[in-house]
């Protein structure tokens, strides 16, 4: 028996549909303000790699904040596989940024990739065989190994990032939203990430990146996404990039 | 030997000492164990918030007739309900909500206070009053101790996950603000029946020292929770011999045995991480 977090149970998505479909949508922080996010199309297919690219505050993070259902919009549609954001928690995790999580809280690694799981085991339920195995797969697939003991205070700015993305990764989601992931990380760790989201595209997987991090764009990831002043100003396949609009971005 | 044994035990031969040693043994660690996320989550002030709050409560059940834990109780509840709504409606800083709020419960307390003829029951609110438990009250401290464990072994992954990663709860469909109201009345039930130990100007020691001094100790939760309830329980009962042999005040007698105990522990993690 299990007693799902929302009080809804599992939706399948719908076949053939994209990852994300949006249409007209406006995301307002504050009325006096003008659109924190507007966006008037967006389509991303299932096993896409997307990268969102843009100075700060061109509402990169404002849009996956929207997709992971974290950020209420005010008017347009967003789906995901087809169903609206939320009808579906298993379906899509999110990687905050790092400042969001307090990392001086007692919790192991290993403890802390399980909270990936959560979803699954609704309330009540204790972590399964399954889990357990599934944690201890990915904290050695991701170099955790050693650490899985530590505090995750005690971690390196890439051994956080690297224990956010495992735990992304147990919860076996279709849809990753990755705020920075590349962040503050050393050379290895960004090359392990872009490896590991290589190889959930191989099972389908799709996942949207946002990052600040110019090099080998167009070697990993296949659509290239700019954003600028709350507006999506070019998409791009990621074999068609034309540099030139990075630097139209970042004037 | 014998001479320690009976130092130790002659003291208990009284049935008020035999309740009050029950009474503190059980409240020091249900303090505790909550105190564990008081300290983690940062709730020190509202901890200390609800202990004022209940006073204004138990001088009008005093004047009524009413039962007075069940006057602190109630206005204990009405305070964490209270600090949850503000929590999402006010446009001032929590804290400071917090802060205009008991203040004004507090003195509202006092004043009604002195329009009584009669003080002397109510400082016992004020400065604890553990030689006067009764068996009734005893009861209800067990009560009290047990829906707490209760509720936080049944909710613990989630009220751990909320309270170091509220995002990630959020996405998988756990609402924060919901655990946070239930956190909120366990601990007003909580410090209401501590209050009756040390009274309400102690009372968020109890909550604070013996889970700081365990989060030096140890590095996951559960653990701490459990050293937390350990140090709790072994400072009741050596703070209640001190005011025995010494006549002082157990209230303080207990948390200044807590202190010490947070000293030491701070003294060898200080000594260790040289």
């Amino acid at each position: 028996m299990i007693f799902n977090y929302s009080g809804r149970h599992h939706v399948d998505s719908i076949p053939g549909a994209a990852a994300v479909h949006i249409r007209d949508l406006r995301v307002v922080y504050d009325a006096n303000q003008g659109d924190a996010l507007k966006c008037t199309q967006l389509d991303i297919p299932a096993g896409m790699r997307a990268a969102l690219i843009g100075p700060n505050g061109a509402g990169k993070s404002t849009l996956l904040k929207t997709l992971a259902g974290l950020q209420p919009y005010t008017t347009g549609t967003v789906t995901i596989y087809g169903r609206p954001v939320r009808a579906c928690h298993h379906r899509v995790a999110y990687l905050p940024q790092r400042g969001e999580i307090d990392w001086r809280f007692p919790v192991t690694v290993r403890r802390f990739v399980m909270t990936g799981r959560y979803v699954h085991l609704g309330w009540f339920r204790n972590p399964q065989p399954y889990d357990d195995a599934l944690v201890e797969q990915t904290l050695l697939r991701l170099g955790l190994g050693g650490v899985a003991d530590r505090r995750i205070s005690d971690l390196s700015g890439g051994q956080q990032q690297r224990a956010l993305l495992a735990r992304a990764i147990v919860q076996e989601a279709e849809l990753l939203l990755l705020d920075e992931p590349f962040n503050n990380v050393d050379p290895e760790t960004r090359l392990l990430i872009c490896t590991i989201l290589d190889e959930l595209q191989q099972l389908g997987r799709t996942a949207i990146v946002a990052t600040h991090n110019l090099a080998r764009l167009t070697q990993d990831f296949d659509l290239i996404i700019s954003l600028q002043a709350g507006a999506i100003v070019g998409q791009q396949i990621a074999a068609l990039y034309q540099p030139a609009t990075v630097e139209e971005t970042y004037e | 030997m014998n001479e320690l044994w009976q130092w130790l035990v002659t003291p208990f031969a009284y049935q008020f000492m035999q309740n009050a040693l029950l009474a503190s043994l059980l409240i020091a660690a249900t303090c505790g164990i909550i105190g564990c996320y008081v300290v983690l989550r940062r709730l020190a002030f509202i901890g200390d918030a609800l202990a004022h709050t209940a006073l204004p409560g138990v001088v009008i059940a005093y004047m009524n007739g009413w039962s007075l834990v069940g006057g602190a109780l109630a206005a204990g509840i009405m305070t964490a309900l209270g600090i949850g709504w503000m929590a999402r409606k006010s446009t001032l800083r929590e804290d400071t909500a917090i802060g205009i709020i008991f203040t004004a419960m507090f003195a509202l307390g006092i004043l009604l206070m002195s329009r009584l003829q009669s003080f002397r029951d109510l400082t016992h609110i004020l400065f604890g009053n553990i030689l006067g438990v009764r068996t009734q009250e005893l009861w209800l401290m067990t009560a009290v101790a047990l829906i707490v464990l209760i509720v936080l072994v049944l909710f613990h992954k989630e009220l751990e996950l909320t309270s170091y990663d509220s995002t990630h709860a959020e996405v998988i469909g756990i609402q924060s603000n919901p655990l946070r109201t239930i956190l909120l009345l366990l601990l007003a039930f909580t410090v209401v029946t501590c209050i009756q130990v040390v009274g309400v100007v102690l009372t968020s020691a109890l909550l604070v020292t013996p889970a700081a001094a365990a989060s030096l100790i140890t590095s996951d939760l559960r653990r701490m929770m459990v050293v937390a309830a350990l140090i709790g329980a072994g400072s009741a009962f050596v703070g209640l011999l001190l005011s025995y042999y010494f006549a002082v005040s157990t209230g303080a007698a207990i948390v200044l045995t807590c202190t010490a105990v947070f000293g030491v522990v701070a003294l060898i993690n200080w000594g260790r991480q040289r």
